[in-house]
């Protein structure tokens, strides 16, 4: 028996030193792996472009050249693309570590459901990495040269990581909770569009709310706003002057991306302060920032936001320090959205002394100011409410809180068209005694 | 011929960790995606019902433990019935036991070549599983129990780190309504996942082979329902992370995790987590495997489980290297067409089983 | 044999017996019969042999009877030695024997020379707060150095030799109120079963009164301290002292005891509770770390931070080595160095350090045979196995299995493996005694003094994995 042990003994040790030594049967080597940190994905005609940025080291050093780091291939779905992304560069993408998926400007005419769903359903991508739209390719979004990171996705995941704890001007998404919204019983979803804008950090202003419209021309975006409602529209993107993506280059496939490593790039910043509304899949309408932060006041934690109050000329900053919010269907006379909004706020900055006394932090606000940030809010939320029902974009999710309250009802709520909910706003601004 | 004797028999706590540790984590991976694709916002309510079905179960074994002072069932039925009796249905809960380890080992195997490892291996990296099995499986049920005092540790640390990261993204009024799906939901929703359950059954191996203890009925009572409510929460915290999409989500434990902020400041921490779980979860399989074999030595009325272990481990690593990622057919088969023999095994024949007489104060029972 | 009343008879009887040439017959006179005597010159000091029992002898006059040489010498533990075979032996053991023209025996005198090492704290159990002595290989020291703490006629010492060779004596040393019979007992009867040609240490009485001889986790506990096996002793454990060994042999041996430091109950509780987390986590830490780095290298990228990975990537550019056979001969030049670090003379331990820490190591990343973020790993994994000297042996080896796992099966191989171990572990007992107690079985009651330990003062009870007869080891505390 001992005998027999002792054979079975060097007989195990035998296969695990072949297991071990042949080097980690058919797996792939580190070396020939691409870390891909973000994926850009544009439509081409007959499938799509996937563009990987790569997490190389000499990357991170801020001399490099974006375009090193980015490797893309074309296929018929973007499973098929990212296989290719291998097969054609020869390196081996792992997407665990993607945490940024950009969708290009020419998926505005397509339904994104099936793509996102993909993406979800895949179990090589992070449903917890976020998706944003893109006013550009997303290539030339991945490929643009910023001074923030050497890596221009880690400068945009930045943008959308901050806002997400602290500040809430931009209405970030991953692609778990737009896949939940999309499958929804409202059909509809969001994701912040990524823009490219020109020029060095210093001349940049901060993404406060009504701040980021002085970089925007609303000429750039020709969306659905001007569309007939109710359907889905096929809006188109266009750069204005401003914007840098049109000097950027965008290499065609990913074997010649390197071409353009030498050239030389305008540094630019990104700014992710609107956002793009879908029903069922399609891109129907955008937020202003103005809205954006309407919209996180309502749905996500918002202290340390800046507000914008104007009484005459005189405009002062307010910064949140507590909401309290509840959303709520009321079907008993009509069908009716409340929107409810306590915000505390304290003094910020104004442009001029509006008491004659110093005003510091914890100085009480005067009332009118509260007042006018009240109207103005209660404007912003009432008409971005009625804008997106038109679009058919269950904004606050009306047919889900149908589902939950007013169940029993639901088969005979849940063809209510979203037009005839009407929204009512109330909002109390307060600042501190 | 008898699975103890003074020297090796379990502990009560090591009962009650059974139910808090081990028979919880078989329901961590899978069943939540699928009770969320019956039952949908009702799934803790489908879970429920399982869960009580269970627990009626198990007081029925403890009823029959009291009934006949401790003593081990197979010889109750040894003395009440007749010894081929005996023989005969722990040869057929061998079987049962030998089926209900089926689902969580294909489970297990699926899960770990898809979620764990970047680039997928092939089946060989998990069949080692069948060596630490065998091993088990030739050790005392003493032994078991002690393994369970230390798998204890990993399945709370486990479980509360997922609770822990899952919970901010958890929204409960995606459970809302409460109350709304037709009957025939409630009753093919429990069905389905009855292969999850039928927990209470592993008391029929222990009984009698543990130390009798004060207040033993409610220790282990309390113990089951314990890990029922760690299991229904986990569901509820899945569902409402998840909510219409929840169905599509089969692997709940990393799907849960991976969004709190500090995973995407900081690395893949929760692979603590899941590798903590997955420690407890290797027990929790051999657990069935584990009765199986003991079932078998008993009913061949053999000395040594080296046969037994052999028979059933063999028998399963075949089965798994030939139905290897075809885990959602043969799920589909085993409740389709042996959900009968859950429900016999695990409901009827322990409820029957407390039929059986008292024993006589002449002949008392050997506990 | 007996001897004969001629002293050169019984001089030839002795060398026939014993025929070593460093066994010295010195004759001399008693009043005027010639008189032998007999002794292994390295064995006894020729000043006292002169001093103490010669120079006695010389002054006699009259009658000469047995019992009169025996008075006559300065020394209580002169005896009559009846036999040839019994003086041999006795000679063997450093006796003196004296014979006498006209006695039909000879007599014997103990002047057994101890030569020994002073006693000095023991390099693998140096502490800055708490006694500082360690036993030495002389075994009359050791048994002083016990006694000196245990002032308790229920210290009980039994002597067993063992060795048909050597001869060696072995005491089984327990308290009598405390320890368990029945360990006592299987103790004494599994020494008194070695039937073996000689017990040079401790450690091979060790290997044979243990159950499991395949065991990969030693069996028994031991200690070069003296302080440390009183402590022991008081606990219920059974201590085996062996002749010419400074390390002492406890049984039962648990695992939870080679985590605790003498040192943890003299200096400040907190300090100890940091410093026993600390070795678990490092026991942890020196096995699995390089196990777990290679895994996940191989197989699960996305647990390694990005930064990290990224800097690893960069690292093993142009290696030529996977990482799984990197970390292995990693591994190999560790144990080698190691090896070669306790053997070498300690004169080119400086040499060695510079060729082994600058040259192998800087050299080997230069020229880009491995890698730094491995050395990093190794490094901390070889430190880390130091924080507990008692299981560097076991957890080397183990560190090695956990090694070849995860380079082919990776994660999941770990687990297994530890389940697997953990399914052994739970299964070891020594004299009764669970290995894993006091975690498995689960023993609430010897949680006070295991991963973390309570004060002392709250220790009332002995371990009772150790079913002590006297449970109780404080019995009023001070309010």
């Amino acid at each position: 028996m001992h005998h027999l042990r002792h054979k079975s003994i060097i007989a195990l040790c035998v296969i695990l030193a072949v297991l071990y030594f042949s080097s980690d049967f058919a797996l792939i080597d580190i070396e020939d792996t691409a870390i891909v940190v973000a994926m850009g994905i544009d439509k081409t005609q007959d499938g799509f472009e996937v563009s990987a940025q790569i997490g190389l080291p000499q990357a991170t050093q801020q001399t490099s050249n974006n375009n090193d780091t980015i490797i893309s291939a074309k296929g018929k779905t973007v499973m098929d693309a990212v296989e290719l992304l291998g097969t054609q560069t020869g390196w081996h993408p792992k997407l665990a570590f993607c945490n940024l998926i950009i969708l290009g400007k020419d998926l505005l005419t397509h339904d994104i459901t099936t793509l996102t769903d993909n993406l979800l359903s895949s179990e090589k991508i992070q449903n917890s990495a976020m998706l944003a739209f893109s006013q550009t390719s997303a290539k030339d979004v991945l490929t643009a040269v910023t001074p923030l990171d050497a890596i221009s996705s880690f400068a945009i995941q930045k943008i959308l990581l901050k806002n997400d704890r602290t500040l809430s001007t931009v209405a970030d998404i991953n692609v778990k909770n737009f896949a939940l919204l999309n499958h929804g019983r409202g059909n509809w979803g969001y994701m912040p569009i990524i823009r490219i804008v020109k020029g060095s950090i210093e001349g940049q202003e901060s993404g406060g709310a009504g701040k980021t419209s002085d970089l925007f021309d609303d000429k750039t975006l020709l969306l659905a706003k001007k569309q007939p409602d109710n359907r889905p529209i096929a809006p188109l993107l266009s750069l204005n002057d401003n914007a840098a993506a049109s000097n950027l280059s965008s290499g065609e496939g990913g074997s010649d991306s390197s071409s353009g490593s030498s050239q030389k790039k305008e540094n630019v910043v990104f700014d992710a302060a609107y956002t793009a509304l879908f029903s069922n899949g399609y891109l129907v309408d955008y937020l202003t920032p103005e809205e954006t932060v309407c919209y996180n006041l309502l749905n996500s934690p918002s202290d340390q936001i800046l507000l914008k109050s104007q009484v005459g000329d005189t405009i002062v900053m307010l910064e949140v320090f507590g909401t309290r919010k509840k959303i709520k269907l009321d079907y008993a006379v009509k069908p009716t959205i409340k929107l409810e909004l306590k915000i505390n706020v304290r003094f910020s900055d104004s442009t001029k002394d509006i008491s004659g006394e110093s005003l510091g932090r914890q100085a009480t606000v005067p009332r009118e100011y509260c007042a006018a940030l009240e109207k103005e809010l209660t404007k912003t939320l009432t008409d971005m409410t009625l804008r997106a029902y038109r679009k058919g974009v269950d904004l606050f999710d009306v047919r889900e809180l149908t589902y939950r309250h007013y169940n029993k009802q639901f088969n005979d709520l849940k063809n209510l068209p979203l037009t005839s909910f009407v929204p009512q706003v109330d909002i109390k601004v307060s600042s501190k005694d | 011929m008898t699975l103890s004797n003074e020297r090796n028999k379990l502990k009560l706590r090591q009962v009650c960790f059974i139910f808090i540790a081990l028979t919880p984590v078989t329901k961590i991976s899978l069943l939540p995606s699928v009770a969320a694709s019956f039952l949908e916002e009702q799934l803790w309510l489908g879970l429920l019902i399982n869960f009580v079905l269970d627990f009626i179960v198990l007081f029925a074994i403890l009823l029959l433990l009291k009934k006949h002072d401790n003593a081990p069932i197979f010889d109750v039925v040894e003395q009440k019935l007749s010894p081929t009796c005996a023989k005969i249905l722990f040869f057929l809960y061998s079987i049962f036991f030998f089926l209900k380890a089926i689902i969580p080992l294909l489970e297990q195997q699926d899960y770990v070549q898809n979620t764990l490892y970047e680039v997928t291996p092939t089946v060989l990296v998990f069949l080692p599983f069948f060596a630490v099995s065998f091993y088990s499986c030739l050790k005392e049920l003493k032994i078991f129990g002690r393994c369970v005092d230390i798998s204890i540790w990993f399945t709370l640390l486990g479980l509360g780190l997922v609770l822990f990261l899952a919970l901010p993204i958890c929204r409960i009024e995606r459970l809302m309504p409460i109350i709304q799906k037709p009957t025939y939901k409630l009753i093919k929703g429990p069905f389905s996942t009855i292969i999850w359950f039928s927990d209470s059954v592993y008391m029929l191996i222990f009984a009698g082979h543990f130390l009798n203890q004060k207040q033993r009925a409610l220790k282990i009572s309390l113990s089951y329902l314990s890990g029922a409510v760690l299991i229904i929460v986990l569901a509820i915290i899945f569902y409402g992370a998840f909510g219409p999409i929840a169905k599509t989500r089969f692997w709940a434990i990393p799907e849960l995790t991976i969004f709190s902020i500090a995973i995407a400041n900081a690395t893949r921490f929760d692979y603590i987590a899941i590798f903590l779980l997955l420690f407890s979860q290797v027990f929790a399989i051999i657990l069935p495997i584990f009765s199986s074999v003991k079932c078998l030595q008993l009913a061949l009325n053999l000395k040594r489980s080296i046969i037994p272990a052999s028979i059933i481990n063999g028998l399963l690593f075949l089965f798994v290297i030939v139905f290897s990622n075809r885990l959602f057919k043969v799920f589909g088969v085993i409740v389709n067409v042996f959900g009968w023999i859950f429900i016999c095994f695990g409901y009827v024949v322990p409820i029957l089983l407390l039929l059986l007489p008292r024993g006589t104060k002449n002949a008392p029972l050997k506990a | 044999m007996e001897f004969t009343t001629v002293v050169e008879k019984n001089q030839q009887i002795i060398k026939d017996l014993l025929p070593a040439k460093d066994v010295v017959f010195s004759p001399f006179k008693i009043g005027n019969k010639s008189a032998l005597v007999v002794y292994i010159d390295s064995l006894c000091e020729k000043e006292i042999v002169g001093e103490l029992v010669l120079a006695p002898l010389l002054k006699l006059t009259g009658r000469i009877t047995l019992q009169k040489l025996i008075d006559s010498v300065c020394c209580p533990t002169a005896s009559v030695v009846p036999t040839a075979e019994e003086a041999v032996s006795d000679i063997i053991n450093g006796s003196v024997i004296v014979f006498c023209n006209g006695l039909k025996a000879g007599f014997k005198v103990d002047m057994l020379k101890y030569t020994s090492r002073a006693v000095s704290e023991p390099p693998t159990a140096a502490v800055v707060k708490g006694p500082r002595e360690g036993f030495t290989e002389n075994l009359k020291t050791n048994l002083g150095l016990l006694r000196r703490r245990i002032k308790s006629e229920n210290l009980m010492i039994e002597k067993i030799v063992v060795g048909r060779y050597t001869k060696t004596d072995v005491n089984v040393i327990y308290i009598n109120t405390i320890a368990d019979d029945k360990v006592v007992k299987k103790v004494i009867n599994r020494i008194k079963k070695m039937d073996i040609d000689g017990v040079i240490d401790s450690s091979y009485v060790a290997k044979f009164i243990v159950e499991h001889k395949f065991s990969i986790l030693k069996q028994v506990g031991n200690t070069e301290k003296p302080d440390v096996l009183t402590a022991k002793l008081l606990e219920g454990r059974v201590g085996i002292m062996v002749d010419g060994s400074p390390i002492v042999i406890t049984v039962p041996y648990m695992l939870v005891e080679d985590f605790q430091s003498g040192e943890d109950y003299f200096q400040n509780n907190y300090r100890s509770n940091m410093q026993r987390v600390i070795r678990f986590t490092s026991i942890v830490v020196a096995i699995c770390l390089p196990a777990v780095f290679v895994s996940a290298q191989l197989f699960h990228l996305q647990i390694i931070p990005l930064n990290f990975l990224l800097t690893i990537v960069n690292s093993i550019k142009g290696i030529p080595l996977s990482p799984s056979f990197e970390m292995f001969f990693t591994l190999l030049i560790f144990e080698i160095l190691n090896e070669a670090s306790i053997r070498m003379p300690k004169y080119v331990g400086m040499a060695l350090s510079i060729v082994g820490a600058l040259v192998l190591g800087d050299t080997a990343v230069r020229a880009g045979i491995v890698s730094t973020p491995t050395i990093m790993i190794m490094a901390l994994s070889g430190i880390s196995l130091y924080t507990v000297p008692e299981l560097v042996d076991s957890m080397s080896f183990l560190r090695l299995v956990y090694l070849i796992v995860a380079g082919s099966i990776g994660g999941y191989g770990l687990i297994l493996l530890s389940c697997l171990l953990i399914v052994y572990l739970a299964s070891l007992e020594n004299f009764d005694v669970p290995v894993l107690a006091p975690f498995a079985p689960l023993t609430t009651e010897d949680f006070k003094d295991s991963v973390l330990m309570t004060f002392l003062r709250d220790m009332k009870k002995r371990p009772k994995t150790l079913k002590p007869k006297d449970v109780v080891r404080i019995k009023d505390d001070i309010k």
